[in-house]
């Protein structure tokens, strides 16, 4: 019998396959990033169209440099592009930008062999990098300017606010979470363009529905014990909608390399994240915990794979016997 | 011979080397020891007795006598009591520490001899994030402590500072910032009554 | 001579990574580390190759552990007395040089089969190749992580330091890094 075999993602049509998957993440992102634009201006194009063009310069060169041919077309290099933008302040400056970009996909993708090779979400790998770099400029304060282009921006980031007393600002009500009229990351802000996008993702497969409901539960449970106890100042809902929670849920932890193929591994995989990050959000240094959750779950990634074979219909395999 | 002593030469003539070596080492090192332990000792004292000055407002001269003070809570603290050539008292030299954002923060806070206000602070020892919580040890920031009263505690606050007690954090570093802050507050507030218990006393030598 | 660059004990025998990993944040420490890891190598491949034809098999490895020990011991001494700030910065790093597997690996294959001179000739190489290693990690580390150089501001100001490469993942990546390159260089060489 002939088979063939090869990495992740799976397709029965792989022509088509990877590139159609990366389109749809891309069509489902529209929303966001429109929101992103309108309450950030040009920061948010800027910031996207550096990521997007270093992520593809650089997987080209690698690419070159390795022998391999030499294209982007699966479009995979520029998604992670927009969603390395998307993750990062407005003020970041340029050069964060373009180290992340190439951070990410040297170090996050291309060095483990490409595409489907991966064990980390590529995007997260080159944010954890510029954030642990440039602390400094990518802080809490990084997020509030003076002369900020929007009244939005003149404040702290719902979370930050959540935890600290000391800024002394109310914590937004619901509808600027949802229409994302508050700061935060570039494409975190509007919980119901993020719903918008997800939810198409999730129709379409290209997501699985497993991840997001996982970490969405993961998350939100632990959040109402902790609200109980009295360790975080905000509800269970407001940490679900602000900060990057949902962004996280749906477009990075979906990542189809990045996380686990069965359907079980891909429920733990989820809660796991959502427990995570609210264990970072309330007891870590750092007001939101997505990336660190992300990153982490994504490292048992492999162990998830190989206890959560299913069993396959009628009944497991009998055992060998003992020849 | 025996069978005990047949065993024991069998061990020597096996072991001999290492014995010998073992006890040529340790002479060797024995050696090294007392040759240079006076110098190791000058450079631990060296350390804290080096930033003294700075810290009670450089006297032209100087003498510090070390006071080993028995704390409330039955800890001991050692502090340094600074005094000039006509052997008035300038000032004490305090050391404080307690846990930083990475670990443990080590400091030493000058005062003025009456025990009113901070005349100094140095860092001596920390792994905070370089590039934001090491900012600590910046001279611009430690500078703020100076002047402060040593009655009331210091507060670290996020914004520039608009009150007597107050410290501005270093950006994006509020944990290090109160760690130092807190740390000082704590150790004065305990050293306090001491030092003035042994300023009120008669001089009895 | 072959520890310097064609085996050198970091780059091609990963060997010693501990003090490679801890201490090259900055190129003072680490040149500090490399020289009194050096030292010990050579004193500890002279006295083993002195002692070679005492050595008994089973035996060989506490004489070696021995040697080492004292000698580490001497460097940690030595350190404390002239080099006080280095001491305290690199602190349990220099005791841990005893068990530098880079140094037992010298005496175990070379000084104890090989007369004095050429023991001394290869601690001495397998010396320098550990202080390039360690000095080309460091500079890497220091000149972005910290924009100076053995502490000397080289790069203006207005420089983004690359705080992460001083924290300890940075030691990981940048030693990943070099390593990849060094074997990329020699395999396009070959």
């Amino acid at each position: 019998m002939n088979v063939s075999v090869a990495s992740s993602p799976h397709f029965s049509n792989m022509k088509q396959g990877t590139r159609q998957m990366m389109v749809d993440v891309i069509l489902a992102l529209i929303p966001t990033i429109a929101v992103s634009v309108w309450i950030f201006g040009w920061y948010s194009i800027l910031h996207i169209g550096i990521c997007v063009l270093t992520c593809s310069l650089t997987e080209l060169v690698w690419k070159k440099l390795a022998g391999m041919p030499a294209s982007v077309s699966d479009a995979s290099g520029p998604l992670t592009g927009v969603i390395l933008a998307l993750s990062l302040p407005w003020s970041a400056p340029i050069y964060v930008s373009v180290l992340g970009s190439i951070f990410a996909i040297a170090i996050g993708k291309m060095i483990f062999g490409g595409l489907g090779m991966n064990l980390f979400n590529p995007a997260m790998v080159g944010r954890a990098f510029v954030m642990l770099s440039f602390a400094g400029a990518l802080g809490a304060s990084a997020y509030v300017y003076d002369g900020a282009p929007a009244d939005a921006l003149t404040q702290a980031t719902p979370l930050t606010v959540a935890r600290d007393v000391a800024t002394a600002q109310e914590f937004p009500g619901l509808w600027p979470l949802l229409i994302g009229k508050t700061n935060g990351s570039l494409g975190e802000t509007s919980s119901l363009a993020i719903l918008l996008g997800g939810i198409f993702l999730c129709v379409r497969r290209t997501a699985a529905w497993q991840i997001p409901t996982g970490v969405v539960l993961g998350a939100v449970i632990p959040a109402a014990f902790f609200e109980l106890l009295g360790f975080t100042a905000i509800t269970a809902f407001d940490h679900l909608f602000a900060g990057s929670l949902l962004f996280g849920a749906f477009f990075i932890a979906t990542d189809p390399v990045s996380s686990p193929i069965t359907p079980k591994g891909k429920w733990i995989f989820g809660v796991g994240i959502g427990i995570l990050i609210m264990i970072l959000r309330t007891f870590s240094s750092y007001p939101e915990g997505v990336m660190f959750a992300v990153l982490l779950m994504n490292s048992v990634v492999p162990l998830l794979n190989r206890w959560t074979i299913p069993t396959p219909v009628g009944g497991s395999f009998p055992e060998k016997p003992n020849a | 011979m025996s069978a005990n002593k047949i065993q024991f030469h069998k061990l020597l003539s096996q072991a001999w080397l290492v014995l010998i070596l073992a006890a040529f080492y340790g002479g060797g090192l024995a050696f090294i020891h007392i040759t240079l332990s006076p110098r190791i000792a000058a450079n631990i004292k060296n350390e804290t007795y080096s930033l003294i000055p700075t810290l009670v407002g450089n006297p032209e001269q100087y003498e510090v006598t070390e006071r080993d003070l028995v704390l409330q809570d039955r800890s001991a603290l050692k502090v340094y009591e600074v005094k000039n050539g006509a052997s008035e008292g300038v000032g004490w030299v305090i050391p404080a520490s307690s846990m930083g954002f990475a670990d443990k923060i080590s400091l030493l806070v000058g005062i003025d001899y009456q025990f009113e206000r901070i005349t100094g602070m140095e860092v001596i020892d920390q792994k905070e994030t370089p590039g934001l919580g090491n900012l600590i040890i910046d001279e611009k920031w430690r500078d703020q402590f100076k002047g402060k009263s040593t009655a009331q505690d210091i507060e670290v606050v996020k914004r520039p500072v608009d009150a007597d007690q107050e410290v501005e954090a270093v950006t994006g570093a509020t944990i290090s910032s109160v760690t130092v802050a807190v740390a000082i507050n704590e150790t004065l507030a305990k050293a306090r009554p001491e030092i003035e218990r042994l300023l009120n006393e008669p001089i009895s030598e | 001579m072959a520890g310097i660059l064609p085996e050198n004990p970091v780059y091609r025998q990963l060997l010693g990574l501990c003090p490679v990993l801890a201490v090259t944040n900055s190129l003072k420490p680490a040149l500090t580390m490399a020289a009194a890891t050096a030292f010990v190598l050579i004193c500890a491949n002279i006295m083993v190759s002195l002692l070679r034809h005492l050595l008994k098999p089973h035996l060989r490895i506490l004489v070696f552990t021995l040697t080492i020990a004292t000698f580490v011991t001497v460097a940690d001494k030595l350190l404390a007395a002239f080099l006080y700030d280095m001491s305290k910065e690199l602190g349990p790093y220099v005791p841990l040089i005893i068990v530098n597997c880079l140094i037992i690996s010298r005496c175990e294959a070379c000084s104890s089969k090989e007369p004095l001179w050429p023991s001394i000739v290869d601690a001495l190489g397998q010396g320098v190749g550990f202080t390039l290693a360690l000095g080309s990690l460091a500079f890497v580390r220091e000149l972005l992580g910290m924009g100076s150089l053995l502490g000397f501001q080289v790069l203006p100001s207005s420089f983004p330091t690359w705080g992460i490469l001083v924290l300890p993942p940075g030691a990981f990546l940048t030693l990943g890094v070099l390593l990849g390159t060094v074997n990329w260089w020699s395999a396009r060489k070959s």
